[in-house]
């Protein structure tokens, strides 16, 4: 895979939509470096970008699997985890019922717009997304924890 | 249970064979390593503790634990799912804490799947600087970067390349480089029976020939004064000192003196079947189950000359 590191305007888009979506203040990456491969944005370590050149390296992967690029950009559950308590907006706390939904892979109920942040007494969860009056459950289905197994 | 085949070892362990035997066939309870990146330590004891799971702190880590799983999976928690906690067993922290990375450095894992260690040593580097996890395998790569996922690790680099040839590709580049090589595994035992039917003394000579060609490459790959910890999840000498002492002979390292404060280890060995290694070997460490009811470790500090 080849790795491009983002920098200038192609840096402050993807930190304009996180600020504007999810309310995360771009001062927060200053410690951290963006590259894209495909359409997959990776968040990295500044050395990373800084000392390593990736974009020479013959890496599979570097840094934190962040967004997706599609039609739009999509946060990635371990990216919204990652970011945690600096996401300040599209929040949607959910009850012991809907967390044992959402581990389980099961969508919730819900009207709305876009995407929203799971939260569960402060934890971020993952991602969902709004689709005709419910919330589609975007966990990845290798992270999932069956409802019947749930400890706790 | 086919513990004779560890008959071969009954002069290394002398009195202590049976007691060694004895732990060998003993279950071995989890281990957690409390992900500091994401949570404090406390913090994270005291809500495992709320979902019934009892902790015992290893004495030779702090951010390790020993877990007694009651009615309640730790895997299947949402602590787990949230990467606050990575199921490790506990000797297995042992090599990060002899490699001591610090913050900002560039440091290799030549065979780092499934990244249970690779991701201590990013945790141990505050996820600073640079961590090249390098693995042959691409499914083993797979659980690597899931588990590095969870746990929010942001300065790994991850590829697949032929550890043997790394060093020569990329020489004098890594501050310090961790091989945790593949082995024969005899020392997971406590954790997979299966251990015992595939092992041979076949296996072994041909496990011992492809790791003094990584350590060779690891070893190529270290800054000139770099560090080196060699590792295995095996007793048997022919991984261990026999590979060390081949790295020494050949002029590319020196031994350094292993000590990890809380943990019960041993000499390495000077002999073995007749074969004398060098006089430096003592200087590495042989991790027994008996000692800290852990599997078994070998574990070497070396250093670039």
């Amino acid at each position: 895979m080849r790795f491009e590191v983002l920098r200038g305007k192609k840096r402050e888009e993807i930190l304009g939509y996180l600020q504007e979506e999810f309310g995360v203040d771009p001062e927060f990456f200053s410690d951290y470096c963006l590259l894209r491969s495909g359409n997959r944005i990776w968040l990295a370590s500044r050395d990373i970008c800084e000392k390593g050149r990736p974009e020479s390296f013959p890496a599979e992967a570097v840094g934190l699997s962040f967004l997706r690029v599609g039609k739009g950009l999509k946060l990635t559950t371990s990216g919204a985890q990652f970011l945690g308590s600096r996401i300040k907006k599209r929040i949607m706390d959910v009850g012991e019922d809907e967390l044992a939904r959402l581990l389980s892979g099961l969508d919730l109920r819900g009207e709305g717009e876009g995407y929203v942040v799971f939260r569960f007494r402060g934890d971020v969860i993952g991602i969902g997304r709004f689709v005709d009056g419910r919330v589609k459950n975007m966990i990845p289905k290798s992270r999932r924890i069956p409802l019947k197994e749930l400890s706790g | 249970m086919n513990l004779e085949k560890f008959g071969r070892y009954r002069e290394i362990f002398g009195d202590e064979y049976d007691e060694f035997l004895e732990y060998s066939a003993r279950p071995l309870k989890k281990c957690v390593r409390i992900n500091t990146l994401k949570i404090g330590v406390e913090e994270c004891v005291e809500r495992l503790e709320k979902r019934g799971l009892s902790l015992e702190r290893l004495p030779w880590i702090e951010n390790g634990f020993r877990v007694e799983e009651k009615n309640c999976l730790i895997g299947h928690t949402l602590e787990h799912f949230l990467g606050l906690v990575y199921v490790q067993e506990g000797a297995s922290m042992v090599p990060p804490l002899v490699l001591r990375p610090e913050e900002g450095e560039i440091v290799l894992d030549l065979a780092a799947a499934p990244g249970s260690k690779t991701t201590q040593i990013s945790e141990m580097m505050k996820n600073t600087g640079i961590v090249v996890a390098n693995d042959v395998s691409y499914k083993r790569i797979k659980s690597l970067r899931s588990n590095a996922e969870r746990l929010g690790i942001v300065n790994l680099v991850v590829t697949r390349l032929d550890g043997r040839r790394f060093g020569r590709r990329y020489p004098g580049v890594f501050d310090r480089v961790l091989l945790d090589a593949p082995c024969s595994s005899e020392g997971s035992v406590r954790k997979d029976w299966g251990v015992l039917n595939r092992l041979s003394l076949r296996l072994i000579r041909r496990m011992s020939r492809l790791q003094k060609s990584l350590l060779t490459s690891a070893l190529e790959a270290v800054k000139p004064g770099g560090t080196v910890v060699y590792s295995t999840c095996t007793v048997a000498p022919e991984e261990n000192e026999e590979v060390v002492d081949h790295a020494v002979k050949s002029g590319l390292a020196a031994v350094e003196p292993v000590k990890v404060p809380g943990l019960v280890t041993r000499p390495g060995l000077t002999e073995w079947n007749g074969r004398k290694f060098d006089d430096s070997l003592e200087r590495c460490i042989r991790i027994w189950p008996q000692d800290n009811d852990t599997q078994a470790f070998f574990v070497a500090k070396l250093v670039r000359i």
